[in-house]
Formats: C-alpha cells, structure tokens, sequence
C-alpha cells in the first residue's frame, strides 16, 4: 500500500514510524534535477520502493522536446518494477497546458499511442503502465468506448494499465452512467496498480481534485475490484488540501484492511 | 460518421485550450462532441486556470505585494505574460521563467521584479548541483522581499508590501543539508567566498562596502565619536 511523496509531507514521512510501503513520486519534479531533489530522491529512495508517476509524457500526441532524453538514466536511479502515466494529451508541439486531456477514441489514436509507449518504454528501459484519465467532455471523433480503447491499447502495446477508481467514479458520474457498470467493463485483467483518491464538486459536476478522503463510493467500488481481481498494488492520492500525514496514512492502512479481508 | 485526422483534432484543441477558437469552431471542424459544446468549452477553462495557477503558487509573495498595491493588477500582468509566453516546458515552474524579464520589460514596480527575481533565484539555487558555482550566488534589493517573501510563505501573510530599505543577502545550498540558506551578504562573506571557492569577485561587492561604511558612519555618528557633518560627508566621498 503507498502513498503520493508530496512536498508538504517530506519531514513527516522521514519521521513517520507507521507503515508506508512504497511511494509514488511525480516524475517531472525529479526528471533530469540535480541539486535538492537528487539528494531528496536519494534520502526516500534509500528507505522506500520508489515508483514514478508522469504527468508530462503525453502519449496521445508526443512527448515534449527532451522529455525522454533524461527518462532512462532518470529510472535506473529509480530502479522502479515500472512507470506511469496518462492516457491523455498535454501538449502539442512545443505547447504544453499541464492538464491530462482527453483524446477522441479510434483507431489512429490507438496507434499513435501504441507507437509512443513503445518509443518511451525503449527510451526509458522499464515497463509503462497507462492511467484512466478523468474527462468532462467526450472528443468528437470517437468510435470505441473507454474500456475498449484501454483494452485495445493495453494489449497492443503489450502493457499494463493503472485503474484509478475515482476517475472511473467521476466519468461516470459527471457522463450520467453507473459506476458499477463501467468497472465491470473495465479490462481488469490488464490493471497492474490501482489509484485511489477524493474529489469535489462544482454545480453539477464532480472535479477530480484530489483535495478529500476517499469517497464511500469509490471505496465500493475497490473491494468490487478485489473481489474480482485478488491484491493489487494500491495507492492513495491526496494532491490539494493536503491534510497531515497521519490522515493520509490512515486512508491507506483503510485500503490495506480492505485488501485483506476482500483480496 | 467521417473521422478527421489526430494531427487535425491536436491543431484544433491547441487552438480552443489557447483561446483561439470557441468550442463551436472546433465542433464546426471536428464534429460535435457527445457530451455537448458547453462540456467542450470548459476545457480552455480548466487549463487557463491550471497555467494561472502554477505562475500565482510560485510568485505568491509577488502576487500578494502586487495586489497589495493594486488590487487586479497582478493578475493583469500574469494573464499578459502568459499570453505573451505559453507554457513550453514540461515542467510547471519552467513556465514562470521569464516573468522576471517580462516585468521589467513592461516597467513593473522595483519590489515586483525583486519578489519575482528572489523566488526564482531561490528555485535555481535548489535545483543547482553543489558543485557549480552557481549555487551560491548574491544578490541586491532595494526593498525587504526575503523578509516579506517569509512572512508570506511560512506565516501566512495575506496584505501588505516589502519595506523599502537595500538588502544584500547570499542565496545558496548547504553542503550539509541541501536545505536553502539565505544570509546577510557581508564584505567578509564576499571576500571569503571569492577568496576559498573561487567565485570571482561578485558585482555586489562594492555595494556592499559601501553600505557597510556607511552604517559604520553612523553607528560611530550615533556613539559621538564622528560629526554628522563628516557622516554625510562620506556618503558623497564614496563611489556608487
């Protein structure tokens, strides 16, 4: 079970003697740094499994200039079983937006990221595994749903993919399906990590924010996934608002009961 | 249903998120989205809010001062500069690189530029290998924006402005601890530092002096041991 390394938590987590079994850090806040964040990567590194998370690969359309350049060194520093990041677009050409945009499902776009995946996973000598994205709106030009576009993609590229339940959560709420339904569409035969994590609303729709405790919702929807999946590994995701870490802790020793008992 | 191209679909999104096409233009090109046009043009919402977002978190010091001030005028400045400098980098503080330069290029008032410039020296600072030079560098204010920018960071200070008084302060790393260090630069801490690492005599230095004289001046003046006739003196007798 692990935790997001967030800043505000540094001093706490190297304190902390409650159990932390692995972290997840944000790529782009260490990728190709020297200085502080070296030496802070060095200190977790050394008591925790690190596994890094991207925002910035941008698989749907390509990576940014000098993304990959650094990756490979970047993760054998690491040494992680694998990598994330999203299925999304962030940016085009020398444009970057620092948003995880959705990307209109076919067959060209399964391509391109088949193609991409493959190009970042030789750059960066570890596995990818791909994230379900949270998206307000569906891309005009779409002809396969999420969980076919996923699974096509996961089996094409011959990678595993990251289920994040509250994005699943929201989608379906903010797109008026059942939430239940879209997991047992989800090809959960290719999730390699599960994420767990808040959100807020805002009107009528829900934000994936990251800035709450997990919802009940979500949580049902978790032991639904072990109960059909067995163990994964999990982690919880807390990006805004962030509270002590003893209460992100007890998020994950909330999952980890779960698992237990139901995976 | 015809389908157009990624590449066209990329080009059209990059247009809608930069503002430089409504939702309704891209539907016109790409077809309509299923979730409706209102759903579709949240999107330049959400990344203009991202992009605002990443510059107020990292000059919050700046933007408290500024709006201290006057009050819409940070965001004013921030929106331009970031209409002037889309976010090319994938890294979200990289964004902010320029402000600095594009301030003083729009003639920002002295304690902006110098909030702006003292957060991003301190982000360089820290993101610079022990080893370079350059992880240790001076720098010259001629308001208070370390104090302020501290009272802003660490204690929550939400109004007010940096007093206007010169402060000379080294910026650097710690062999030790990799935590940031910012002190008082001294005459002597120039003269060590240029003397045991190597660092070349920094431009600073004979500000430095000068100040340092002359708060001596008055220090001396104060104790009666110097008339202030000669105090004031020294003021103009020394090289600016």
């Amino acid at each position: 079970m692990g935790i997001g390394l967030r800043r505000e938590l540094f001093d706490a987590l190297l304190a902390t003697h409650r159990r932390v079994d692995w972290l997840e850090i944000i790529t782009e806040n260490f990728l190709g740094l020297t200085g502080r964040p070296a030496v802070l990567l060095e200190k977790f590194r050394d008591r925790w499994r690190l596994v890094p998370h991207g925002v910035g690969l941008s698989v749907g359309s390509e990576a940014p200039a000098g993304y990959l350049d650094g990756l490979g060194a970047f993760l054998d520093q690491v040494d992680p079983p694998w990598f994330s990041d999203h299925l999304c677009f962030s940016s085009v050409g020398a444009r970057t937006w620092f948003d995880l945009l959705p990307l209109p499902r076919h067959d060209e776009s399964i391509q391109r990221v088949v193609s991409n995946v493959k190009a970042a996973q030789l750059a960066a000598r570890r596995p990818l595994i791909l994230e379900n994205i949270t998206a307000y709106a569906e891309m005009p030009g779409s002809s396969v749903d999420e969980a076919t576009f996923l699974g096509r993609i996961a089996s094409e590229a011959g990678i595993g993919l990251l289920l994040d339940l509250n994005n699943l959560y929201v989608n379906a709420v903010n797109h008026g399906l059942k939430p239940q339904a879209q997991l047992e569409q989800f090809p959960l035969d290719q999730v390699r990590q599960i994420h767990l994590a808040g959100h807020s609303r805002d009107g009528s729709l829900l934000l994936d924010t990251h800035s709450a405790p997990v919802s009940a919702a979500v949580w049902e929807l978790y032991v639904q996934t072990l109960k059909q999946c067995g163990p994964i590994p999990t982690l919880i995701e807390w990006d805004q608002q962030i509270p002590s870490l003893d209460a992100v802790l007890d998020e994950a020793d909330k999952a980890r009961a779960l698992m237990e008992r139901h995976g | 249903m015809t389908t157009v191209s990624l590449d066209v679909f990329l080009a059209q999104m990059a247009r809608l998120l930069d503002g430089r096409s409504s939702a309704q233009q891209v539907e016109a090109i790409l077809g309509p989205s299923p979730s409706g046009t209102s759903r579709l043009g949240l999107y330049p919402t959400l990344v203009e809010r991202q992009q605002r977002s990443v510059i107020d978190d990292f000059y919050v010091a700046a933007r408290i001062a500024a709006e201290s001030a006057a009050p819409g005028r940070f965001a004013k400045l921030r929106d331009s500069f970031l209409r002037a400098h889309p976010p090319s980098h994938w890294a979200p503080p990289r964004a902010g690189e320029q402000f600095g330069a594009f301030l003083e290029s729009k003639s920002a008032s002295a304690e902006l530029v110098e909030l702006v410039d003292y957060a991003w020296t301190r982000h360089q600072v820290v993101h610079t290998a022990i080893e370079d030079p350059a992880s240790v560098v001076v720098r010259h204010y001629t308001h208070r924006v370390r104090e302020f920018s501290r009272l802003v960071e660490r204690e929550g200070k939400t109004k007010g402005r940096p007093a206007k008084e010169p402060d000379t302060c080294l910026i650097g790393r710690s062999r030790d601890t990799a935590q940031l260090v910012v002190v008082d630069a001294s005459v002597a801490a120039l003269v060590v530092l240029q003397v045991l690492e190597d660092q070349g005599w920094s431009d600073e230095l004979p500000h430095v002096a000068r100040e340092s004289m002359l708060e001596e001046a008055q220090r001396l003046r104060d104790l009666g041991l110097l008339s202030e006739g000669r105090r004031a003196a020294l003021a103009g007798w020394l090289p600016r």
